[in-house]
């Protein structure tokens, strides 16, 4: 029986090394013991659940080496990384899980063989033992059906149901020997069955005989009363006769005086004689009937065959004592009737002969039943061994069944408490500890950098994931200061540059006006026109220095978001550039507020519309504002009515000190499209300028940027103050 | 009617640029300003002289003071820090002509108390125009002694 649940010969990949040759690698090892002959066996017969052992282990052993490998870091500082320490976590609890499925697996297969054994095995030992039993039970029932079987019944349903109850014993017996019983016992089982299925039909037939047998003797009896009887009838006519002569004799000898011996001779052969006779045979016929009558069927045989003797002799003194009665019909009457007396008591066939078959016929019921009882008890007896053994079988896979049961159950409790405990405790020393609270640290520091304080500690260390980041955000911090400070450096600089080079150039402009204002009159025209020369010379340059820091400080331009309204940064700008209002604005459909980096834009149309004004040929002129919101992006379109750009040029309009007028009719440094196209390209925004002076006049100049989130504080306070 | 005022106005222009002093100058000359001046290129020696003229003639002296605020040694707010300090000139009427028109150096010109914040730019129209402020001031407005 296949109740073992161990493993009955396994060999360890790792303890084949007794059977390899030397290599002490794992690796190796475990590839050899994969390819060496030596199997690993878990007493089971199912290969699959070999081969995804098999596979199992292989997997566990090159995650091994994978982690092995991997681990192979500089120092023991990869042990406090947390994606190490996460993936021990995991793999612990992976390899509990792989155990526990290993574990279940196994009882699971426990448990379908104990499954099997009671279904194949014991179960229908059991119902087939139950089987002969009921079997027997019920020949036995027929037995006694048999004893009470009068004479009229019909006999041929008990034969039937005996032969067909010995017929589904059979069955079941051939059944047990398939299941694995011990075939001598079955074999002796089965000889008894037959036994007694023969001990059961002679039964049937015995008593069938017997009840032939009773009918014929009392028919025998009524022919015996009969001749009795009739026998009794003439003897006592013979009787009466005699003894009616016998009187009249007698009465005629008491008359008469002649009382001869002759006379007494006639009458006493004639007279005492024959009653005599009739007496004594009356005698012998009834002792002959009347042994008849007596003997016990019960008796044994002997005491049948000297009854018969006696009343064979009986009959032959009656038959002698006949001889002797006078002659005539009453005498052959009566000797027919002697004569059926004889027959019915002869030898062959008469009642004695009857009553000794039946004694004999109970007997043998005697015998069979006995013999029945016999078989009957040892048929139980075998059938009841067969049950018992069944029944422990039953014992043994359900105790077997309960102890897979309790391994499953403990081996799971067991894994769940490891994982819990497992995940419990990555969860406090790794998630929690480790990696939860610091990187919250990190993010709130990260965020305050972000949002511009610059001065918040990064109070995170250590040698995993999360101090290099730390370190990494320490740099970044520095970088930001660093770049905060530049920048300041930068403002100073160029506010102080821009102080100590405008102070010159504005008395440099000064002299000239008070010389010229002075000496009006006493210069030459020459030297005005050189005075007048060196006056816008010296607008220019200071013109030229104040474009050229705003093109440096457009580097700087705010970053800052805020939600913009354009036409009223339109309007404003526009109240500052052309005051008197000598250029009619027009909008187009202007989109709802929205957030984008306000200084840039301001910037940008500062200078854009600046530029239209500038180079307007009209002292009075149209402009068109439109502007949209794409996806992530906005457009605005400026269409003024100018003059126009030729094709040509509407690239290098863009570079550094480019103008398309020469200085002197259009005063310009040339930097407001340097400035508005650096500012563009810092945005990832796009420009376009359509326009062509030979098609029509116009410009218009179409300006895409990134849209931004407004930031979350934004009141309508600042909003005006952004406008 | 109202006495005459004991003292005229006197302008103490200080500031180290010659050509902006010389601008002032003509500007005043032009609107006919014929208040005293006297011109300290630098706010060191613009406080000695404050001072010395305060021990002169034992109270307030009698000028208001154009202030450039950039200026070498001592710069225009510095000056202020120590006129404000000083309890016998803390009360002099200072108007800071400069170049620089950012906020802070306006705010905090009036921390100290300034009497106006007047940006020097190169139109001449407009500092004419500071300037003939200036005289209508000296001439109606009553100066702490």
């Amino acid at each position: 029986m296949r109740t073992r649940l161990l493993p009955q010969r396994q060999v360890h990949p790792r303890k084949a090394r007794g059977h390899i040759s030397g290599s002490t690698q794992p690796a190796d090892q475990f590839c050899r013991a994969w390819h060496s002959p030596v199997q690993i066996h878990f007493g089971c017969s199912k290969p699959y659940l070999l081969g995804v052992k098999n596979v199992l282990m292989g997997l566990a052993y090159a995650r091994g080496m994978l982690f092995l490998n991997w681990l192979r870091l500089p120092g023991r500082d990869s042990l406090s990384r947390i994606t190490v320490r996460l993936r021990i976590a995991l793999l612990i609890l992976a390899a509990a899980t792989a155990v526990v499925w290993l574990v279940s697996m196994q009882q699971a297969r426990a448990i379908m063989q104990s499954y099997n054994q009671l279904d194949q095995t014991a179960l229908p030992i059991l119902e087939r033992s139950g089987g002969i039993q009921v079997g027997l039970v019920q020949l036995d029932a027929l037995m006694n059906r048999i004893d009470r079987i009068q004479p009229g019944d019909s006999t041929d349903h008990i034969r039937d149901n005996i032969t067909k109850s010995v017929q589904e014993m059979h069955r079941n017996l051939e059944r047990l020997i398939t299941l694995g019983q011990s075939q001598i016992a079955i074999a002796e089982l089965t000889e008894n069955l037959d036994l007694a299925e023969a001990s059961s039909l002679e039964m049937l037939e015995d008593r069938i005989s017997f009840l032939g047998v009773q009918q014929t003797l009392d028919e025998q009896y009524v022919i015996l009363n009969d001749l009795h009887r009739r026998s009794q009838d003439l003897l006592e006519k013979f009787a009466l006769n005699l003894s009616s002569k016998t009187n009249g004799f007698l009465q005629s000898a008491a008359n008469s005086d002649n009382v001869n011996a002759a006379m007494i001779g006639e009458a006493f052969e004639g007279l005492f004689l024959p009653s005599l006779t009739v007496t004594s045979l009356s005698f012998e016929l009834d002792r002959v009937v009347s042994l008849a009558h007596v003997s016990n069927i019960n008796s044994v045989k002997d005491d049948h065959a000297r009854a018969l003797a006696q009343a064979q002799l009986g009959l032959q003194r009656a038959i002698l004592h006949l001889a002797e009665l006078p002659e005539g019909p009453d005498r052959l009457a009566l000797s027919k009737h002697v004569a059926g007396l004889r027959d019915v008591l002869r030898e062959q066939d008469g009642i004695f002969t009857q009553k000794r078959t039946l004694a004999a016929l109970v007997a043998a019921q005697e015998r069979h039943r006995l013999t029945q009882q016999a078989l009957t008890a040892s048929a139980m007896q075998l059938t009841s061994d067969l049950v018992t053994r069944s029944r422990d079988i039953v014992e043994e896979a359900s105790q077997a069944l309960q102890q897979a049961i309790s391994k499953i159950t403990w081996t799971l409790i067991v894994a769940v408490a490891v994982g819990l405990a497992v995940i419990f405790s990555a969860n406090y020393s790794i998630i929690e500890r480790q990696f939860n609270r610091r990187i919250h640290v990190l993010n709130q520091s990260v965020l305050a950098i972000a949002a511009g304080d610059l001065k918040h500690p990064i109070p995170v260390s250590g040698s995993d994931e999360l101090g290099e980041m730390a370190n990494a955000l320490v740099t970044f911090k520095k970088n930001a200061e660093d770049l905060h400070h530049s920048n300041e450096e930068l403002e100073t600089f160029a506010y102080i540059t821009a102080h100590d080079l405008r102070t010159p150039i504005s008395a440099i402009q000064n002299l000239c006006t008070w010389v010229s204002e002075d000496e009006e009159n006493r210069l030459s025209s020459e030297s005005r026109a050189y005075l007048s020369l060196l006056e816008k010379r010296t607008l220019r340059l200071n013109g030229h220095l104040n474009d050229l820091l705003a093109y440096v400080q457009a580097e700087h331009v705010s970053d800052a978001f805020e939600l913009v309204d354009l036409h009223r940064t339109v309007t404003t700008i526009l109240k500052d550039l052309d005051p008197d209002q000598n250029f009619e604005v027009s909008f187009g459909k202007m989109p709802m507020p929205f957030g984008a980096k306000g200084d840039v834009l301001r910037n940008i149309c500062t200078n854009l519309l600046a530029n239209v004004i500038k180079h307007h040929d009209a002292p009075t002129g149209r402009i068109t504002f439109r502007a949209e919101i794409l996806a992530d992006q906005y457009r605005f379109e400026i269409q003024d009515d100018g003059p126009g750009i030729s094709p040509l040029y509407h690239d290098k309009i863009f570079e550094l000190f480019q103008t398309l007028r020469p200085r002197d009719e259009v005063e310009g440094s040339g930097l407001g499209l340097a400035v508005v196209r650096k500012l563009i390209k810092r945005e990832n925004g796009a420009i376009t300028v359509s326009s062509n002076p030979d098609l029509k006049r116009g410009t218009k100049i179409s300006v895409t940027l990134p849209l931004h989130p407004p930031p979350a504080r934004c009141t309508p306070a600042r909003l005006g103050k952004a406008a | 009617m109202r006495p005459r005022k004991l003292q005229e106005a006197r302008f103490l222009i200080v500031d180290d640029d010659e050509i902006s002093v010389m601008a002032m100058q003509r500007a005043m000359r032009k609107l006919k300003i014929s208040n005293e001046t006297h011109v300290c290129t630098d706010g060191q020696h613009a406080l000695e002289f404050l001072q010395s003229e305060q021990q002169k003639n034992t109270g307030l002296p009698p000028y208001i003071v154009t202030l450039d605020l950039n200026m070498p040694r001592m710069g225009g707010l510095e000056l202020l820090d120590a006129l404000r300090a000083d309890p016998e000139l803390s009360r002099v009427v200072v108007f800071v002509f400069t170049t620089s028109d950012t906020p802070q150096d306006v705010r905090s010109a009036y921390d100290h108390n300034v009497a106006g914040y007047v940006v020097k730019e190169n139109a001449s129209e407009t500092l004419a125009n500071a300037l003939n402020m200036l005289g209508t001031y000296s001439r109606i407005v009553e100066l702490p002694v």
